[in-house]
């Protein structure tokens, strides 16, 4: 009966790698990406004082414009980002701004748990104090769909 | 040794005051501005506490989900699904740095999410597990309490920042108004000194300009008034202007018979009789001795010819007796010339107008002699 438990939840895991854990949308285009694909296309590495770990960590990921660049074709300037938990934020000038899409922290893929699937950072804090957490109002973790808005 | 000037000292005074209410200012800003950062930085993990509440949220919203999984079993995939969900969510937000670094029970609160997620993830609904939900209910409590605690400690200390700031404050603002006042009453001496000093150059100055015997002009006003004329003449005014220089005849042999206290008085009679015919537009002067000159401002050659007759007749009609005079009393001579349109120098004007008094005095004194008036004629 356990080894049968066990089995089932290594097919549980698997499964859940090839859920869509982000939704892209531009006008009338609308991609869906799973975590192993986001994971897969990683290609921008930042390390950096992690305010929310309270360390340097090692970010990996995208550059946001580059990201939606690659995947929607289009050079974003406004973007609205939803999470998991309801967050709904949208930014402005986003082509201006280091803004980074991280998918794993320190080697380990993001995880609802640890702020994922896809959490978005800035890398360039504008001399801002890195522990100073009222600083990352504009970070959003557990992203689950990103719109570009540009009119 | 040098005393230091009064204009130093109150530049240092200021310089003083500048830096005094600069530093007030500063400091004040500085420790209000951190007794602020105490209460809303969030550095000082005051707004941390809201991360914990929305844990405890979704933790709580857990429950409901999982004993409906019991009441209906035909939803359970859904209700598990969701339930994982609210969990994850739970687990994320007690995943923050400072609380797994402050708070012991939080990694322990951690593993017990997790632990209660994979049961239920595997499917166990049975038995409920009261130690880890009572163990991550009492972590919450304990979370949020410290972070009150740490909130009104903070408080506290702006409190009492602010408290010593308004002191500081108090003080400063006495000082700062003490210097000022004391600027203020300094400025005002200097100001006092300054006005007296410039009234009393002014009274030198009308002294000097003025001769105290006849209560006409002096010498150096003459010079004064002469280069004036002169600097503008004839470009920029082209009024008629006349001079008249005129002397009291046989004065020397009057002061001689009658003395010099009858000399004055004489040369007060005459020029106080000569300032009655003067319209208010000419200058009296001074020249020297019994020697006077006039200059009129915006009159013609016959308008000034015609005064300086009338002078002549007021000096006679004084009738002061004087008994080397050809006439027996004392009478004038006088010189008229107007100035023409070229330039002039003050010397050249004085030399003019003189060697016209001098023709009046070679024939026979007790007249008026102008420029156009021939020897003959005088």
């Amino acid at each position: 009966m356990k080894t049968i438990m066990v089995f089932c939840c290594i097919g549980l895991m698997a499964l859940s790698s090839h859920v869509s854990a982000l939704t892209l949308v531009s006008e009338d285009k609308e991609i869906s990406l799973t975590t192993a694909q986001l994971v897969e296309q990683a290609n921008y590495t930042h390390e950096m004082y992690g305010p929310f770990r309270r360390q340097t960590t090692l970010f990996e990921g995208f550059i946001l414009t580059d990201f939606l660049k690659q995947q929607l074709g289009v050079n974003a300037t406004s973007v609205r980002f939803i999470a998991f938990d309801g967050y709904d934020l949208t930014l402005n000038n986003v082509d201006q701004r280091k803004l980074m899409l991280v998918v794993k922290e320190n080697g380990e893929v993001l995880t609802v748990r640890n702020h994922g699937p896809l959490r978005l950072i800035e890398t360039d804090l504008g001399g801002h104090d890195p522990k100073n957490i009222s600083l990352f109002d504009d970070w959003v973790w557990m992203i689950k769909r990103i719109e570009v808005v540009d009119e | 040794m040098n005393r230091p000037s009064r204009t130093l000292s109150y530049i240092g005074l200021l310089l003083l005051s500048i830096v005094v209410v600069f530093t007030l200012v500063l400091l004040n800003t500085v420790r209000f501005d951190d007794s602020l950062r105490a209460i809303f930085n969030r550095d000082h993990g005051l707004y941390d506490q809201a991360f914990s509440e929305r844990s405890q949220s979704y933790l709580i919203n857990a429950l409901p989900l999982l004993k409906e999984m019991e009441a209906r079993p035909s939803d359970m995939e859904a209700l598990r699904e969701e339930t994982l969900t609210q969990l994850d969510l739970a687990y994320a937000y007690l995943n923050i740095g400072r609380y797994i670094e402050r708070y012991e029970c939080v990694p322990v609160s951690l593993d017990s999410i997790l632990s209660i997620r994979n049961h239920i993830e595997q499917g166990h609904i049975q038995p409920f597990m009261y130690d880890a939900w009572a163990g991550i209910l009492e972590c919450y409590s304990l979370v949020n309490r410290n972070q009150n605690e740490l909130k009104a400690n903070l408080i506290e200390r702006a409190l009492v920042a602010s408290s010593n700031n308004q002191y500081w404050m108090n003080i400063g603002v006495v000082a700062v108004y003490g210097l000022g006042i004391m600027l203020w009453l300094l400025l005002e001496r200097q100001h006092r000194r300054g006005h007296k000093s410039e009234e009393e150059k002014l009274a030198w100055q009308n002294r000097a300009m003025t001769d105290h015997l006849t209560a006409t002009y002096s010498r150096m006003a003459l010079h004064e008034s002469l280069e004036n004329l002169i600097k503008d003449w004839p470009h920029h005014h082209n009024d008629s202007i006349g001079l008249v220089f005129y002397d009291l005849d046989h004065f020397k042999q009057f002061n001689d018979s009658f003395g010099h206290v009858a000399g004055d008085k004489a040369l007060r009679d005459v020029t106080a009789a000569i300032n009655e015919l003067l319209p208010s537009c000419a200058e009296h002067f001074r020249f020297g001795g019994e020697e006077f000159f006039i200059i009129h401002r915006g009159q013609s050659h016959a308008q000034v010819v015609e005064l300086a007759d009338r002078m002549l007749q007021a000096v006679r009609d004084l009738n002061i007796r004087h008994p080397k005079s050809s006439a027996g009393i004392l009478t004038t001579s006088v010189g008229v010339y107007m100035l023409e349109q070229r330039e002039y120098s003050v010397d050249e004007l004085i030399k003019k107008v003189d060697e016209l008094l001098y023709v009046a005095k070679k024939h026979g004194r007790n007249r008026v002699v102008d420029e156009f008036a021939g020897e003959e004629d005088a």
